[in-house]
């Protein structure tokens, strides 16, 4: 059982990874270039932690309260996003060359939701499985 | 032993990933007191504006990143007249193209030397060069020099000559500071 977790862990991570590096090469491309302090391989090495994280976590809460854990996690990880949006909001040590700072918080927040998205469209597969 | 083979790689993926996470990005801005000197059995000269920025960590150099701007209308080659000349469209196109840019793609370890490969930019041609650099200093204030040599033929840069060679040895001596 905890196979379908880290697996799932891992192809959320991924799938991610793919989504943000499309966002981010073209918002760099077109709006602003933020790489200097969020480059690429910073956003994939994160979501591939917390993927895995979230795998595990959400492992250990089914294994804990089995009928509604899952759910739990899943409520408490939403909120956990939602409330992570205000460290980009109170970001305020940018390196003085860096233009267009006023840009950043916006570019951010999107990225602070795309693991959530997909770790919530893929986590029905487990419960499948059990099923 | 297939249960603990899972839990064995889950862990070893969380700490190998979970410890790139905080490799810190060094990141460094090029000061004045640089120096960009291109040297040929005639003409001579340098640079003096340039500006640019160097992500550069030696734990990791796959994320180590050299962003070089160079001011064409900055050069000097120690006559006015062919300062003035080296802006026209025969040579560097200055008003078109008024940077000369090179960005890296890889940085890779060779020795003592940093073999630093990148996108070299010039009069709107871009051609992939490979520098060596050696690195002094470190903590907050590093120096990155070496020598290139770029041939202007490749760039369009000027006619081919009998007076003016097609290789030119550019040498750079690069201090920055973290910032």
């Amino acid at each position: 059982m905890f196979k379908s977790y880290f697996l799932l862990g891992l192809a959320v991570s991924l799938i991610s990874s793919l989504g943000a590096s499309i966002y981010m090469t073209k918002y760099y491309e077109l709006i602003s270039d933020f790489s200097s302090i969020l480059p690429l391989w910073k956003i994939i090495t994160c979501y591939f932690s917390l993927g895995l994280i979230v795998s595990g976590l959400c492992f250990l809460s089914t294994k804990l309260l089995p009928k509604f854990g899952g759910i739990i996690f899943n409520i408490v990880f939403v909120f956990a996003s939602l409330c992570s949006i205000l460290l980009p909001i109170m970001k305020e040590d940018f390196p003085e060359s860096l233009e267009m700072t006023e840009f950043y918080p916006g570019f951010v927040i999107p990225l602070h939701f795309i693991l959530p998205l997909f770790w919530l469209a893929l986590s029905p597969i487990i419960k499948k499985n059990e099923n | 032993m297939k249960k603990y083979s899972v839990i064995i790689a889950y862990f070893s993926l969380l700490i190998l990933t979970s410890s790139l996470v905080f490799i810190p990005i060094d990141r460094f801005e090029i000061t004045d007191a640089f120096s960009l000197t291109f040297k040929s059995a005639d003409p001579s000269g340098s640079f003096k504006k340039m500006e640019g920025t160097i992500e550069f960590n030696d734990q990791n150099l796959a994320t180590s990143k050299f962003n070089l701007s160079i001011d064409i209308s900055s050069i000097k080659t120690g006559n006015g007249m062919r300062d003035k000349k080296a802006q026209t469209a025969e040579w560097f196109s200055s008003k078109k193209f008024p940077a000369i840019q090179f960005t890296s793609t890889t940085v890779e370890k060779e020795g003592d030397l940093y073999k630093i490969t990148g996108d070299l930019t010039l009069k709107g041609t871009t051609k992939v060069y490979v520098v060596k650099a050696k690195k002094s200093g470190s903590g907050n204030a590093i120096t990155f020099t070496g020598s290139i040599n770029v041939n202007r033929m490749d760039f369009n840069i000027g006619k081919k000559s009998d007076v003016v060679p097609d290789i030119m040895k550019v040498s750079f001596d690069l201090p920055a500071v973290k910032k």
